[in-house]
């Protein structure tokens, strides 16, 4: 339980933890995964992130379907969730909207802008 | 890569049981001109095309044909969910409720299961643009013929939604073809072969 409390020295500006207000849960929270983000890391290292915590995201989304009751599946899709948002918002101004809505308000629009995902140079 | 949002890009909400409508409308689902064909078609041309604004628009629009394909779903669906299977057979639904009973199933009005024969993806965007103009009208068309047997405003209403968008996606293929032909024509060659 110690080990998955908020370390203060995640607390800095570039690892932020994963919100954890555990105090109304009563789930075994041991052996749980560590949840940090880098925003200030470059491009590749954003969006392999980005990937990662949305794939974890996606697979216990799967799992929760039909565990719809598993309280520490939940904790920790919401967590990766709210990873992936910090993650997101870090890289769409400067590398480019992942979906259109976040294209922001200049000309030309930025959506249409390669590489398409299923090119080499999109892919590292 | 893709997330599912939960809701219907425009609601459908279908108070008569209509069966024989229904497997009209299935046609718009499975059939040769329908929105399966459309999103794998544009889905799958995407990949070979020369331009942003090419791959944007194929990928968009086959996206958009994805919501439109639950849309049709969603109305057979509706309108075949609470008939017996007597009422259905009486209704000429006996031969799709056998192999399908009330399940939606890729198939044309008159049962023939889907086919990627139904779409090229040419390697040539000159043949696939020029192809998604015409599936365009085809499914325009198609709505209009459904149109004219419809006579419920609940089956009418979103067969009309879906009908418009097929001019808009006319529109947008038409100035992505001129858009790709005015790059071309910049090239001593008309089409720039792969190989």
């Amino acid at each position: 339980m110690d080990a998955m409390m908020p370390d203060k020295t995640m607390m800095d500006m570039n690892k932020m933890p994963a919100k954890m207000d555990m105090s109304k849960m009563h789930m075994d929270m041991s052996n749980m995964p560590e949840m940090m983000v880098d925003l200030n890391a470059s491009k590749e290292e954003l969006m392999r992130q980005i990937m990662e915590y949305d794939f974890a995201s996606f697979d216990l989304h799967l799992y929760l379907n039909s565990h719809p009751y598993d309280e520490r599946a939940l904790y920790l899709f919401n967590n990766c969730v709210e990873m992936s948002k910090k993650l997101r918002e870090a890289y769409e101004p400067i590398y480019g909207p992942l979906t259109a809505s976040a294209s922001g308000p200049h000309t030309p629009f930025r959506w249409i802008v390669g590489p398409w995902p299923w090119e080499p140079e999109a892919n590292v | 890569m893709w997330i599912y949002e939960k809701r219907l890009q425009y609601p459908v909400k279908i108070k008569k049981p209509d069966a024989r409508m229904a497997k009209y409308i299935l046609s718009q689902y499975g059939g040769p001109d329908g929105e399966m064909a459309a999103s794998l078609r544009y889905l799958s041309q995407r990949f070979a095309m020369p331009t942003d604004m090419a791959k944007g628009v194929l990928n968009d629009i086959g996206t958009e044909e994805m919501a439109h394909l639950e849309i049709v779903g969603s109305i057979v669906y509706q309108l075949t969910k609470d008939m017996t299977p007597k009422e259905l057979e009486a209704s000429d639904y006996g031969a799709f409720f056998v192999d399908h009973a009330k399940a939606i199933y890729a198939a044309n009005a008159a049962g023939v299961p889907f086919s990627a024969a139904y779409f090229q993806s040419k390697g040539d965007p000159i043949a696939d643009l020029t192809e998604d103009l015409a599936a365009e009208q085809k499914a325009r068309a198609t709505y209009d013929n459904i149109l004219k047997m419809a006579d419920d405003p609940d089956v009418i209403d979103p067969i009309k939604f879906l009908r418009e968008r097929e001019v808009v996606h006319f529109q947008r293929f038409g100035e992505t073809l001129r858009q790709v032909e005015d790059k071309m024509r910049e090239k001593p060659v008309f089409v720039k072969k792969p190989y």
